[in-house]
Formats: C-alpha cells, sequence, structure tokens
C-alpha cells in the first residue's frame, strides 16, 4: 500500500509555489487515498498530460478534484515528480527512487524532470 | 496558501498489477479505446475519463501492445471515415460541401482528442518504430477515404471550381465555406492541396480568361482591353487572400497575366487607333502607365512596348529631321526635337516609372535620328545662336540654364561633335564682333558644360576668343586715351578687337582696300599696338567688322550700321554718283561672293536701299551700275542694313564647311593611330580601326576608309610599316 512516512518530506521552503498540502486516509475498500492542492497552471506548463487533462474536454477538464491512479510503487515517485515541479530539484536520493522517478515523469511527460533525474543518477 | 491561482486537488490511489497475467488484458483494454474512439466521435467525449483512457493507452504501449494498439486505431478510425464519407456522399447539392466542412471540423476535433489520450504512444512507440504519429495519420485516413475518395474527389473539386466560376461571373458565393475547404486541402499537405486543387484550379482559370481574353479582344480598344484585364488580375489578387493559399498568388496571376495580356501583346500594342502608338500620340499617360505595369507582369512584355515605342521614334524622328520643309527655319527644327524629347521624358517619368530601359531606348533613337541629317551640328549651333542673341531676353537665369542643358542634351546624341564646334566657332565670333550676345554668363555657361561634355581641348579656343575680346576692350581704352593726349582727335573712332590667329575662325582670302581716311586711323592704331607688342603681326580682317555711317540724302539724314565693306562702297560714292561693279571691285578689291552680297543688300532690299541699281533686278550682275539713291526715305534714323545672307548655310558653304572639318580629322585621325601604336607595337588593321574609332568617339565617327588613307600615309612617312609575314598587322617604327 502506500508510503508511510511523505507527510514530513512533504514540506515546502519555496516562497514562490504555493505550500501543498498532502493529507491521507485510507478508504473503506482498502484503498489508500492521498489528496494534493497544486496551481494547474504550473503543473500545465510542465507536462503535457496535465495540459491535455485539463483542457482536452473529457471529463476531468470540468472537474475541480481529479483522481489520478497509481501503483503503488509509484507513489513516492509521484509525489517527488510534482515536487520537482513546484521546486526545481529532485528530493530522491536512492537510484531506485530515481529510477521510479524518471519512469513517472516519463508517463506524465515531464522531459525536465526526466533530465533532472538522470543528472542525478 | 494563496488562493490566486486555479486550484485541483488529486487523489493518489495505488494501483494492483493484477490484471498483468489477464491473457484477455490487451483486447479488454482495447476495447475501452476502441469504445471511447467511438464515443469521441459520437460527440459523448465529455463523458470519458482523460485519466483512465491515458492509463490504459500507456499501460498497453509498456507492455508491449503497441502494435495492437497502433494497428486497433487505424482499423477504427478508417471503419469510421469510411462512415463519414456515405454520410457526406448522401448529401444533396448545396448541401454537399457544408456537409463535408462540418465532418472535417469533427473530425478535427475527434483527432486531437484521440491524440491526447494516445500521446504517450505517440511518444514513444511511433517514434521508435518509425510510425506516422496519431495526427498526420488520422489526417491521411482522412485524405485517402474522403478528399481521394472515388465517389468524393471529382464531386468535390467541380463544386469547388463551379463556385470560383460562379464568382467570377458576378455571383455571390460563401466565401468563408471556400476557405475552410481549401485551407483542409493545405492542412492535408502542400501535394494534397497542389495535386488535388491547385493544378486542376490553374487549368480551368487558364481555360477561363483564354475564352475571356478572345472576347475581349474582339469587342474592345485597347485602352478597355487593359482596364478589364487590370480588373481580373485585381479581382484574382483578392481571391487568393479570401479563400486560397497565399502561395498559390504568384502562379495564379501567372496564368491571368499569360492568358490575358501575354499571347495577345503584339495584338494589343498595335491595336489600330487605340494601340501604343495612339497612346503615346495623344498623351495618354493613366493608359500608358496601365499598360506599363500589365506588361512588366509577363516574360518580354516591356521589350515589346519598348521596341514598338523605339521604332515608332525613329519613324516620326527620321520623318521631323528629314522632312525639307522643316529645315528652312533650323531654330523651328531644332524646338521640335526639343519639344520631342521633352514629351517623352515627361511620359516615361509618368507612365514608365522612370525606366532606365525606356530612357535608354529612347536616347538610341533621339542618336539614330539626329545623326540621320548631316545639318543637325548647324541646326543646334543655329538653335543657341538664335537663343543667345535674342531668345533669351527677360528669361531668368534658371530658365536659361534650363534651355542650355536642353542643347547639350541634344549635343550628346550628335556623333559629329566637331562639326558643331566648327559651326559654334564660327557663329560665336560674329556673336561677340557684333557685340550681340545677350547675356555673356549665359555664354561661358555653355562653354563650360561644352568642356565638362568634351574636355579643355574642345573649348581652349573657344575660350581664347572670350580672353580676346576683353583684352581688346583693355586696348582700346589705353589707345583712345593716348589719342587724346597727343591730340590726334579724328571724326572716325576706331575700335579694333585684336584676334588671336587660331582661336577665331578666318577666311583666309578676306582682305579689301580700305579707303584712305579709315587707313589712316588703322596705321596709327598699328603704331600704338606694335610698340607695346613687339614681334606681333597685325593683319585686318575686313570680312568681320561693323561700321556706322552718318548719310545726307535729298529729304532726311540717317545713321547707317553697316558692314566693313559695305562702308568701303559707299564711302565711294562720296566721290561719285554712280559706279559700275567693275569699278567698285577694282576700288576695293573685295571678294567677289562677298562684294556681289553687300550690293546686293545695299541696292535690292526695299526699304534698305541707299544705292540704286541698273538694271532693276534682285541679284547683282558685273555690268551692273549703281547710283547714289538720293531720293531714299525711312521713317526710322538709325537703320541697320544687314548683309544679305542666309542665316544657315548656302550648298557650297556647306561644302566648303565639311571640307575643312574632313581637313582637321585627319591630324587628330594622324594622332589617335600613333598614340595607339605607340602603346600596341604591334595591331592588326581591324583592331586599329575599331581602337580609333573607340577613342575619337567623342569628338565624331571616324569613316573606316579614312582611317585606312591616313594609316597608308603614316607607313609612307615611315612611322608605320607592315609586317613581312602577316600583311595584316601594322608594326610601329620608333
Amino acid at each position: 500500500k502506500g508510503g508511510d512516512d511523505n507527510e514530513a518530506s512533504l514540506t515546502y521552503d519555496e516562497q514562490i509555489v504555493e505550500k501543498v498540502n498532502l493529507s491521507s486516509k485510507t478508504g473503506a475498500d482498502g484503498v489508500e487515498r492521498k489528496q494534493l492542492f497544486v496551481s494547474s497552471a504550473i503543473l500545465a506548463s510542465n507536462s503535457e498530460y496535465f495540459r491535455q487533462l485539463f483542457s482536452n474536454g473529457m471529463r476531468e477538464s470540468e472537474e475541480k478534484e481529479l483522481i489520478i491512479k497509481l501503483a503503488a510503487k509509484e507513489e513516492q515517485a509521484f509525489i517527488d515528480a510534482v515536487r520537482f515541479i513546484f521546486c526545481g530539484h529532485v528530493a530522491s536520493k536512492s537510484a531506485l527512487d530515481l529510477i521510479r522517478l524518471i519512469l513517472v515523469a516519463d508517463r506524465f511527460g515531464i522531459p525536465s524532470c526526466i533530465q533532472a533525474a538522470c543528472d542525478a543518477l | 496558501m494563496s488562493a490566486s491561482k486555479p486550484k485541483k486537488s488529486f487523489k493518489i490511489e495505488p494501483f494492483k498489477h493484477k490484471v498483468e497475467m489477464d491473457p484477455d488484458y490487451a483486447n479488454n483494454t482495447w476495447k475501452v479505446l476502441e469504445d471511447a474512439i467511438h464515443e469521441i466521435y459520437n460527440h459523448n467525449a465529455s463523458g470519458l475519463s482523460f485519466e483512465e483512457l491515458y492509463r490504459s493507452a500507456y499501460n498497453m504501449v509498456l507492455h508491449k501492445y503497441g502494435n495492437k494498439l497502433y494497428e486497433g486505431l487505424t482499423t477504427t478510425m478508417t471503419n469510421q471515415l469510411q462512415k463519414v464519407a456515405g454520410q457526406i456522399d448522401a448529401a444533396q447539392g448545396d448541401t454537399f460541401l457544408e456537409e463535408l466542412n462540418l465532418k472535417w471540423l469533427d473530425h478535427n476535433k475527434s483527432l486531437q482528442m484521440i491524440r491526447d489520450i494516445l500521446m504517450y504512444m505517440d511518444r514513444t512507440y511511433v517514434t521508435n518504430q518509425n510510425k506516422v504519429p496519431v495526427h498526420e495519420l488520422g489526417l491521411n485516413l482522412w485524405r485517402d477515404a474522403i478528399v481521394r475518395n472515388g465517389r468524393i474527389r471529382d464531386r468535390l473539386l467541380k463544386t469547388l471550381l463551379d463556385l470560383v466560376h460562379k464568382e467570377r461571373t458576378g455571383e455571390v458565393i460563401n466565401r468563408g465555406l471556400m476557405r475552410n475547404v481549401t485551407k483542409m486541402f493545405v492542412d492535408l499537405g502542400q501535394t494534397v492541396y497542389l495535386e488535388d486543387f491547385e493544378k486542376p484550379f490553374l487549368d480551368a482559370t487558364a481555360d477561363f480568361y483564354k475564352a475571356e481574353a478572345q472576347q475581349f479582344i474582339s469587342t474592345s480598344d485597347c485602352t478597355d482591353y487593359l482596364r478589364k484585364a487590370e480588373k481580373r488580375l485585381n479581382e484574382e489578387i483578392e481571391r487568393v487572400a479570401h479563400y486560397l493559399d497565399q502561395k498559390t498568388e504568384s502562379k495564379l496571376t501567372t496564368v491571368v497575366e499569360r492568358e490575358m495580356i501575354g499571347n495577345h501583346m503584339k495584338l494589343l500594342v498595335e491595336m489600330e487607333n487605340s494601340g501604343l502608338v495612339s497612346m503615346l500620340t495623344n498623351d495618354k499617360y493613366e493608359d500608358l502607365a496601365r499598360m506599363y505595369n500589365l506588361f512588366r507582369r509577363v516574360p518580354t512584355g516591356l521589350q515589346t512596348v519598348r521596341d514598338l515605342m523605339t521604332s515608332h521614334l525613329r519613324e516620326t524622328g527620321k520623318q521631323l529631321v528629314t522632312d525639307p520643309e522643316r529645315q528652312r527655319d533650323p531654330v523651328e527644327f531644332v524646338q521640335r526635337l526639343l519639344d520631342e524629347k521633352d514629351k517623352y521624358d515627361r511620359l516615361i517619368a509618368q507612365s514608365f516609372g522612370n525606366d532606365k530601359t525606356f530612357q535608354n531606348a529612347l536616347n538610341s533613337s533621339f542618336e539614330f535620328f539626329i545623326n540621320l541629317n548631316t545639318r543637325s551640328p548647324e541646326f543646334i549651333s543655329l538653335f543657341v545662336d538664335d537663343k543667345l542673341k535674342k531668345g533669351l531676353k527677360g528669361v531668368s537665369e534658371e530658365d536659361v540654364e534650363g534651355v542650355l542643358d536642353k542643347v547639350m542634351m541634344l549635343f550628346r546624341y550628335l556623333q559629329e561633335k566637331d562639326v558643331f564646334e566648327k559651326y559654334y566657332k564660327q557663329h560665336l565670333a560674329k556673336r561677340l564682333l557684333s557685340g550681340r550676345t545677350v547675356s555673356d554668363d549665359a555664354e561661358r555657361s555653355l562653354i563650360v558644360k561644352l568642356k565638362t561634355e568634351c574636355g579643355y581641348q574642345f573649348t581652349s579656343k573657344l575660350e581664347g576668343m572670350f580672353t580676346d575680346m576683353k583684352t581688346s576692350k583693355d586696348t582700346m581704352a589705353a589707345f583712345q586715351q593716348k589719342m587724346v593726349e597727343e591730340g590726334n582727335d579724328s571724326d572716325i573712332s576706331l575700335q579694333v578687337q585684336v584676334l588671336t590667329t587660331g582661336s577665331w575662325p578666318t577666311q583666309p582670302g578676306a582682305k579689301a582696300t580700305l579707303p584712305p581716311e579709315i587707313l589712316e586711323q588703322c596705321d596709327k592704331f598699328k603704331n600704338f599696338y606694335l610698340s607695346t607688342h613687339t614681334g606681333r603681326r597685325l593683319s585686318w580682317q575686313t570680312n568681320m567688322g561693323t561700321a556706322d555711317l552718318r548719310a545726307t540724302f535729298a529729304h532726311s539724314r540717317h545713321e547707317l550700321n553697316v558692314s566693313t565693306y559695305q562702308m568701303c562702297i559707299l564711302l565711294l560714292f562720296n566721290n561719285a554718283d554712280a559706279l559700275s561693279y567693275q569699278e567698285i571691285q577694282a576700288a576695293t578689291e573685295i571678294p567677289v561672293a562677298d562684294l556681289k552680297r553687300n550690293l546686293q543688300s545695299l541696292a535690292c532690299v526695299k526699304g534698305r536701299n541707299v544705292l540704286r541699281k541698273e538694271p532693276v533686278g534682285k541679284d547683282v550682275d558685273e555690268d551692273d551700275v549703281f547710283h547714289f539713291n538720293d531720293k531714299f526715305t525711312n521713317k526710322l534714323h538709325k537703320i541697320k542694313i544687314g548683309t544679305v545672307s542666309a542665316q544657315k548655310e548656302s550648298e557650297p558653304e556647306k561644302q566648303e564647311t565639311r571640307q575643312k572639318v574632313e581637313e582637321d580629322r585627319k591630324p587628330q585621325i594622324e594622332a589617335a593611330i600613333v598614340r595607339i601604336m605607340k602603346s600596341r607595337r604591334l595591331l592588326d588593321h581591324n583592331n586599329i580601326i575599331s581602337e580609333v574609332t573607340k577613342q575619337l568617339q567623342s569628338r565624331f565617327l571616324p569613316n573606316p576608309a579614312v582611317i585606312k588613307k591616313r594609316i597608308e600615309s603614316l607607313i609612307e612617312r615611315e612611322f608605320l610599316e607592315r609586317d613581312k609575314n602577316d600583311r595584316r598587322l601594322y608594326r610601329y617604327l620608333a
């Protein structure tokens, strides 16, 4: 299931970006749900995926709360990718984390993140 | 937390890869996507989840089902578009194009969405496998299924061409729709636009304008035709702006230009009563400008216009300069040339945008026909003479310059500039000596212009003439003062101009016996002059002077302004009432031609006939007897008796001048040959001829035969020799 210490790692010190709030709860179905509050404009400008997600005219374009399904091992990497978008630096340390970060960045079309993660590797 | 940016929240749900082992995984996932594609085409996209579809496609690619995904997409879209093709084909009449446009817009929107959900495949699978990207694939499928569909293709083209034809024949069409459809062709790729639309469109355009040009040309005159062509051309340019690809403009105008102008150029410019010649004759600036602007668009268009203008100019110019009527009055003759030049200058400036090639054509035409008449140099000099004698009175300095500049322009066209110089010298001498030049500034200004044009050599003698006049003035002042000091006052006041030999045109044989009272004064001057200028020789040029006489007749007294010759004749009558021609000639020794001419002006011109001739007649014969005409009256006190002489030269004088010019050319040609041979040492005959011609071009056009004679003369005088082996080669002998 989901990671256990991600709350602590999501403390942002940058002032220009909004703080990203992360809350976590596990639903009745046993699937853990974590909630991120982020600026869609900043996401869209860094990721082709989010750009289309917000604007291409399908269901998500109209919704305020979007659900993205991830495999458990992708979760931390996804949060790291979002953090990269807002902070501009790669937080992951281990090689495995970095590889996961690259895979997630590839899936969501964030080329700058792939580049940064490869450099860190 | 700032609230300035729109916020969305995500829920991150762990996803279990339990389907990984499912053998139907790929089929099921594809099914989801395939259904979604259908939904998208059915305008139900807002119910679909982007996240889910993207994730499905992502997973298929990730699990190596990219190929299945791509193939499935191709098949699904092909089927979809075949259905669309059926719907478009079923549309009746006018709705056909609208339906096609509608479906095209639909397809674009759907394709955009499909591309978005398959973005991951586009980025990885398509790139790695070198497949056609989704968007392009969608366009290609549309192209093959719709635009090149056997049932749609021809119908579509015909509909479009019909609409254009309708608009060309004055109907209003839906330009927006046209624009969308042509834009579709462009979006499908340049080759589709070019092959499926532009080429047949241009062919139809050519057919249309071919027929229209045929019709116009048989019903309109040139002016009208060009107006229509211009209008059509502008319409087509507008058409491009409204609903065609910008790149089509040049091709389209080329077609219209070719059909409307290019194929009918000759016919148009040569149209009787309305073609180029008529426009030129009637100063139709606007029509000419239109013709210029249209013809410049087609290859050899301007050349056609220019050639006809040139031949017209040459023809009319030739008539002008060879018409014997025109040659009676040289001033009028030159004025006509200037007017003609002005007219064409204005025309080229206003209608032909000062096109250099047209200016050159104009210049070469003038050069051609001005030199057709060998008297042109003389006439131009006479024109200047007339202007400087009286024509410039009361004219501002700028206008004087204007006239002189125009004269210089004609001068430039002359091939025989040395002939002009000869005449100019004669006329200038007459003006200076008779004190009849109106403006010294104008005279000098023209000399400066000639100098800039032809160099110092050309004008040095002319300038010498001016210097002589000034020096003479000083000399005369000194002489008169000396006469007063010596108490040598006389009834006769003598004015002498000392002329440098060589600078002035002189007639060597011109001599006359001066009356003794004059001779006495002359001798006094001679002594005075030679006392300050030792070693010089003075000889009297009696043919150039003038004299003022007081004469008493029975009823009146007059002051007569006459030439020196006439004075000599008249003074004889102080001692005799009647003298025969022979007696006069013996006493004065004036050359026969001059004597006859002067007697004629004294006895045969009404109102000036201070002598009476027996027998009465127009011409002077050698047995005539002359009487003092006691009964002479005239209202004026001062009377000027001119010498009867044609303003322009008589035939024998012309021959004489010609001969002098030819003589003068000989040393110049020889000098040129020697200059060339000195530097080249060895040269063949043809090259010498061409080099000599080039060197002397600014003064005259030497005749090759004359050059050959000069070469032979130089060989005789051992400046040159012929090569022993090759007789065509000449060698310079130092």
